[in-house]
Parts: structure tokens; sequence; C-alpha cells
């Protein structure tokens, strides 16, 4: 039987629709990385909390590139006016003002990140953040369940991928943070940046990186 | 690790998270069998599967109930005297004080139920039971997708 990807979407769109109600929060969206190194969203509850991918894309950098990165929680009392972020306000919904992120784990390996908004200015307490990540937990035991159902689905190889890759990007983030005295927010943007100009994927470019670095005399 | 473990430890990962999302000292599943007898399945902790099995062998508690009637049932003390609690049950468990049991639905029939429980007796409040009834689609669509059903059939 053939089980389309659709479906395990579906069910993550009901379990980021719960968290939205359950919590009562402006806005909630699951995001995950895909084959080109970038945190994209799978569900999403509302376009204003959309905006929080195209601009973090657009200036490589923001609370749930850094939850990714970091694997582990970011929040932000304002992102409007955080200066760990100055040029994400001008690309943000104006409704988007306190931000939460947990990554979102698979072997435990991060594979994306679940993330909540509110629309005012707002201290994310650690009960907010234990919850948060509780929640994540439970969307985590979805996919490790829809992913022994279903090894084939869309969904399932985008997760992998991830799972398979990051490996060998984090040793490039690595070796580049090293070589060029970069933190590793600096070197992801680059690495990314440099395989989507060439059209190349993130973990092709990362193995190519670690070859060269290998080919260098020590 | 074999289906069974896999279950086992996938089930138990989620009755974790979701006490944790509920606020509640621990959460524990109860099923239905093929005989449609229930079956204690699991709990975050030795107390709940004790309440759980306590439940099975007894044949009363409030999880039991929850399944007969398709409903929430609320225990703001297990120890409490019928109908308000369940003293038999309580007598099996120790720890376990305040219990809410939600049944769990699958393709419109009641294949379970999911208890939250608190280690001390006290009124659930309207916003715990709605949250509770939520976290249970959460439960049923692990189990489904356990299961290999829909969610991830049927809708090509």
């Amino acid at each position: 039987m053939t089980v389309p990807a659709t479906g395990i979407v579906h069910q993550l769109e009901r379990a980021v629709e719960v968290v939205d109600t359950l919590f009562g929060y402006a806005g909630a969206g699951l995001m995950f990385v895909g084959e080109s190194g970038e945190l994209r969203y799978l569900v999403a509850t509302d376009d204003a909390g959309r905006s929080l991918e195209g601009a973090q894309l657009h200036v490589g950098q923001g609370p749930c590139m850094s939850t990714y990165e970091n694997d582990s929680a970011v929040t932000s009392f304002d992102v409007q006016t955080d200066p760990r972020w100055p040029k994400l306000a001008e690309l943000l919904h104006p409704e988007v003002r306190a931000v939460a992120g947990v990554p979102v784990r698979l072997g435990g390996e991060p594979v994306g990140t679940l993330n909540v908004y509110q629309s005012a200015p707002y201290h994310w307490n650690e009960s907010d953040v234990r919850t948060l990540q509780a929640y994540a937990h439970v969307i985590e035991q979805i996919l490790t369940a829809a992913m022994a159902a279903e090894e084939k689905s869309a969904l399932a190889d985008q997760l992998q991928y991830a799972l398979d890759y990051r490996v060998v990007i984090e040793r490039a983030i690595g070796y580049l943070m090293g070589k060029h005295d970069l933190t590793a927010a600096q070197a992801f943007t680059g690495l990314r940046k440099k395989a989507r100009d060439s059209r190349r994927r993130v973990s092709d470019l990362a193995a190519e990186v670690l070859a060269e670095g290998a080919g260098e005399p020590g | 690790m074999t289906h069974g473990a896999h279950f086992t430890h996938v089930v138990d990962r989620t009755l974790n998270a979701l006490a944790e999302v509920l606020g509640a000292d621990g959460a524990a599943l109860m099923l239905i069998d093929d005989h449609d007898r229930p079956r204690a399945v699991g709990g975050t902790d030795a107390d709940g599967r004790r309440l759980e099995l306590a439940q099975e062998r007894s044949g009363s508690g409030p999880s039991i109930e929850s399944l007969a009637r398709d409903e929430d049932v609320l225990i703001n003390d297990l120890y409490a005297e019928r109908p308000s609690g369940f003293p038999g049950v309580a007598a099996q468990t120790y720890g376990v004080r305040a219990v809410l049991s939600v049944p769990l639905r699958a393709d419109d029939r009641v294949i379970g139920s999911l208890d939250f429980y608190d280690r001390v007796s006290h009124e659930w409040q309207p916003a715990e039971v709605r949250a509770g009834g939520r976290l249970a689609e959460l439960m049923v669509m692990v189990l489904k997708a356990l299961a290999h059903k829909s969610p991830f059939s049927g809708q090509s």
C-alpha cells in the first residue's frame, strides 16, 4: 500500500493546531530542514507566523534557525526589537512579536523546530519552555511512529535526509569555524548560501569542503 | 528493537510528554483488546502501571467508566467512597489520588482511555479537561501510526 505524505502532514497540521488552541498562542508552526539545508515550514497556523520562515531565510538568521543550529530552546521577548537579529524586523509580519522555538529531534538529532509566537511582547518563563519541549516530544513520537509505518513517504525521506547528513554538515561547519574564525551560525549561513548559489545540496558541498580540508597540508 | 519493544518505547515516551504538557504527575493508557476487554498498556511510572492493572483486574475504575460511557470521568480523590472515588482501586495504587480519564476515539469508536493522574487530591478544572481531550487526540495519532493504519492510509 502506498501511503501519501499528506497523511502524516495532515496529522502534524492537526497536532500544531492543538498546540495553538491548547496554549492560546497567536500562532504555531513546525519547520523541518530540507535538502537545501534550509528550515522550511511544513505546517503553520497562519500567514503572520509564516513570515518567520521567509524573513529568516532572507537574512540567514533568527530564533527558529538558532533553535535548530544550537539544538536548544530559544526565546525572544520581542523579535521585532531583539538585538540578536536586527535585520529581521523589517521582513516580519508586525503581529509576530514574542517568539519561542524548541528543537524537534529524531534519534536524538534535531530535524526541525516547533515554534510559537504571540502578538505582544512576552517574557517566556521556564514553564512555558518546558511545556513546549514536552509538546515537541509528542510530535517526535508521532514522527517516530510514522517513520516506522511508512519509510518511503516524502516526509520520511526529508527527515531521513536531515538525519543522514547532519553529521557531515556539522563537521564541515566545525572545519569552517576553525579555518576562518567564524561562529557556528556564520559558518552554516555561508555554507547554505554557497550551496544555494551553486545549486548544490548543502550536504554535497559540506562533503566537498571536508574533502578539500583533508587534502590541505597539515 | 522488536515491534513490541518499539511500541512500548513510543507509547511510554508519548505518555511522559502528554503528562508534562498537561502538568499532571503521570499518565497511563488502557486499550480495548480484540475481545473487547480493557487491557493495561502502559504508564509513565510504576504508580500509573499499577493504576491500569488494578482497573483491568477489578473491572472497575475511572478508566473503565470512561470506556463504558464514552465520556470524560473526573475523580478528585480516588480514595473517596463510591460514587465519587474508587477505594478498591486506590488501595492497589498507593500514590494516585486525582484521576482524569479521557476516552480515546478512532474511526468513531472508543478504542481505549487515557488517564492523567496527580498524587494529591484536587478538583479538575474545565481547562484541564478540555486539554486532556485534545491530548487524547494526539495519543490516538501515535497509536494509529504504530498500528500502520490510517492516518497514513486511505488518503490517496
